[in-house]
């Protein structure tokens, strides 16, 4: 097992003292073993392998196809073998990390208010992505089929609408959010809510008319510049749809990025490692980067918990809706 | 004052007692030095030696930081040139060094860039990509010496920063005969279709954007070839040797790109030595230092 070469020295040094039988000031120095009785590889014994959960669905569900090149970079950079399990939903992820069989995962904004309403601070944000022009937000629209009769967010009162998931900070805290700005109370605005558990899902089931509208996330651009990346125009490069077929209402952003959460309960040496070699991995492995489904030049930056306050708020403002809502107390 | 943690105290103390200079600068280099030495720039060269009392609270604080995430002594390694450190860092009496790209060179080989710092008021370093015409011989910048170039726009994304690419390949205003800024990245392609112009200069998001059709699998750029992808040179990066351990690399980064959060006063120390302003420690590739490989060949 590899051991970091600047700490041989010293464990052997506190090897050396024990076994000579150290006395008087020296047992000073054996004090300074204290993190002793750990051995050599400690960090790696106490964690034996690395866990992860990936969200198929959160942008592009390709993301999950340079998993393996992924996975090999990690094994590289922590020498411990690495097991990365696919989620079907933010969920899975959610409930992997928060019940510690997940070490780390990527997960959207809305995702880790949720581990953060669990667990508190076992879980913190170490890496948010940063975007290709600098920017540290996206977008979320609302959409409905061109062939439809809406032309305005109004025009869909007592309509269906189809989020993503509870759990997701483009696909239905921030744009509830916005409705409220607006003026409309999402709760008893629509006819029916429903949930498609992904992006790609929910764009699929407004176009077989299970929705009349629903909410997706878009990114590679601003409102201004026009958007290349999110799930309507990644299913629109595989042919599975025609972008025309489809019409945005409303576009709601910026938001803050998906970042990497990380268990604070694990050493912290491999809290920094996580965070040195993911950061790193735009920079040295651009191509094992881009084969996840991650922009060409966009990275990874250092954030804190503080960066998502805006988002545990909400969720915690729309628990309270949800609550009286459930409870008939929504006033229109 | 010194910044030790259990291990460390006890490699530093049983040195001590051994007679062997902990501090000593032109130690020969061992892979199993139980201190981490750290090269800073200073107004003289000196011997690695721990941080001093009298030293700046940032400094401190950066040292402290340091010494207890990589479980280890921190050593200060003054410096009064980068080509000093960058020597000092290949030779291995060093483990990192803040070096430039003139100091960089001569080591390229046995040294790499890790970090460098984020500049607020600028783009990160994102890639710039050169495109021309797919039956367009030339394949390299210093090819189209006396060409005309096309530019997305006047802003700092869809210009400045790719002038900030160039500069860093040794290339300026006067590599290029004629310069012309569309209106958006499409325009700048559309030009270079037209033969208005030889090359387009794109920030790799704006290069993407404008290739990306919503058909199916659709690339839009098929008639044109990147022939030169790369990100600002960095003008001050951290730099190891290639040979440290990767833990060692990636702790060290991770500790660093959380700095400006976590500890901002050892940022503000830290990230001072490469730049006036910075707003966080950003990775670097390893060759963030040097000329890409493109500017005399083709890369692409």
């Amino acid at each position: 097992m590899d051991v970091p070469p600047l700490m041989h020295f010293a464990k052997s040094a506190c090897r050396a003292l024990i076994g000579a039988g150290v006395s008087g000031a020296a047992m000073l120095l054996v004090a300074g073993c204290s993190d002793a009785g750990r051995e050599e590889g400690d960090w790696r014994s106490q964690m034996g392998q690395i866990r992860s959960a990936m969200t198929a669905s959160e942008e592009d569900p390709r993301m999950t196809e340079g998993i393996g090149a992924y996975r090999n970079y990690l094994e590289k950079a922590t020498g411990l073998p690495v097991r990365m399990y696919e989620s079907g939903s933010h969920n899975g992820a959610i409930q992997a990390l928060s019940s510690g069989q997940a070490d780390f995962v990527f997960l959207p904004a809305a995702s880790y208010a949720n581990v953060d309403a669990q667990i508190g601070d076992k879980a913190a944000p170490i890496l948010a992505v940063r975007g290709v022009d600098g920017e540290m937000g996206y977008y979320s629209a609302l959409i409905v089929k061109a062939s439809s009769p809406y032309h305005r967010f109004e025009d869909l009162r007592g309509k269906t609408i189809g989020y993503v998931d509870f759990n997701s900070t483009s696909g239905y805290l921030y744009p509830r959010k916005r409705m409220r700005e607006m003026g409309f109370n999402p709760d008893n605005f629509f006819g029916r809510v429903a949930l498609a558990g992904g992006h790609t899902q929910a764009v699929m089931a407004l176009g077989s008319d299970q929705f009349d509208a629903t909410i997706i996330n878009v990114g590679g651009g601003t409102p201004e510049t026009g958007f290349t990346s999110g799930s309507l125009v990644t299913l629109a490069r595989r042919g599975l749809i025609d972008l025309d077929d489809f019409r945005t209402l409303l576009t709601v952003g910026p938001m803050p990025q998906s970042s990497v959460i990380i268990r604070t309960d694990r050493p912290k040496e491999f809290q920094d490692l996580i965070r040195g070699a993911l950061a790193a991995l735009p920079y040295d492995e651009p191509d094992v980067w881009r084969s996840m489904g991650r922009a060409d030049g966009a990275s990874l930056t250092g954030v804190t918990r503080e960066y998502y306050r805006e988002v545990i708020d909400l969720r915690n403002e729309e628990l309270v809706e949800r609550r009286l809502a459930a409870s008939g107390q929504v006033p229109e | 004052m010194r910044y030790v943690t259990g291990y460390g105290l006890v490699a530093a103390a049983m040195l001590g007692l051994a007679g062997v200079g902990v501090y000593a600068a032109n130690a020969p280099a061992r892979p199993d030095h139980p201190a981490l030495r750290i090269g800073i720039p200073a107004a003289t060269t000196a011997p690695c030696a721990p941080p001093a009392a009298g030293d700046p609270v940032g400094a401190h604080a950066y040292y402290k930081l340091i010494a207890e995430r990589l479980d280890t002594t921190v050593l200060a390694c003054p410096f009064a040139t980068h080509s000093e450190a960058a020597a000092a860092l290949a030779d291995g009496t060093v483990d990192t060094a803040i070096i430039d790209a003139v100091a960089f060179r001569p080591h390229e080989t046995r040294i790499r860039a890790i970090l460098t710092v984020r500049d607020p008021e600028l783009l990160p370093r994102v890639p710039v990509i050169a495109a021309v015409r797919k039956d367009d011989r030339r394949r390299t910048l210093g090819s189209l010496k006396g060409s005309s170039v096309a530019f997305g726009g006047k802003s700092i994304a869809y210009y400045d920063h790719e002038w900030r690419a160039l500069a860093g390949q040794g290339i300026g205003k006067e590599h290029f005969a004629r310069e012309t800024v569309a209106e958006s990245a499409e325009d700048a392609l559309a030009l270079v279709r037209k033969k208005s112009a030889d090359v387009a200069l794109l920030n790799s998001g704006a290069w993407r954007r404008a290739c990306t059709g919503t058909g199916t699998g659709a690339w839009l750029c098929d008639d044109l070839i990147a022939i030169w992808r790369g990100r600002p040179r960095a003008a001050l990066a951290i730099a190891v040797r290639r040979d440290m351990v990767p833990e060692i690399r990636y702790r060290f980064i991770g500790v660093h790109v959380a700095m400006h959060a976590d500890h901002p006063d050892a940022f503000n120390w830290g990230s001072s030595h490469l730049a006036g302003r910075a707003a966080e420690f950003e990775p670097a590739e390893a060759d963030a230092l040097i000329l890409t490989k493109s500017a005399g060949k083709t890369t692409l």
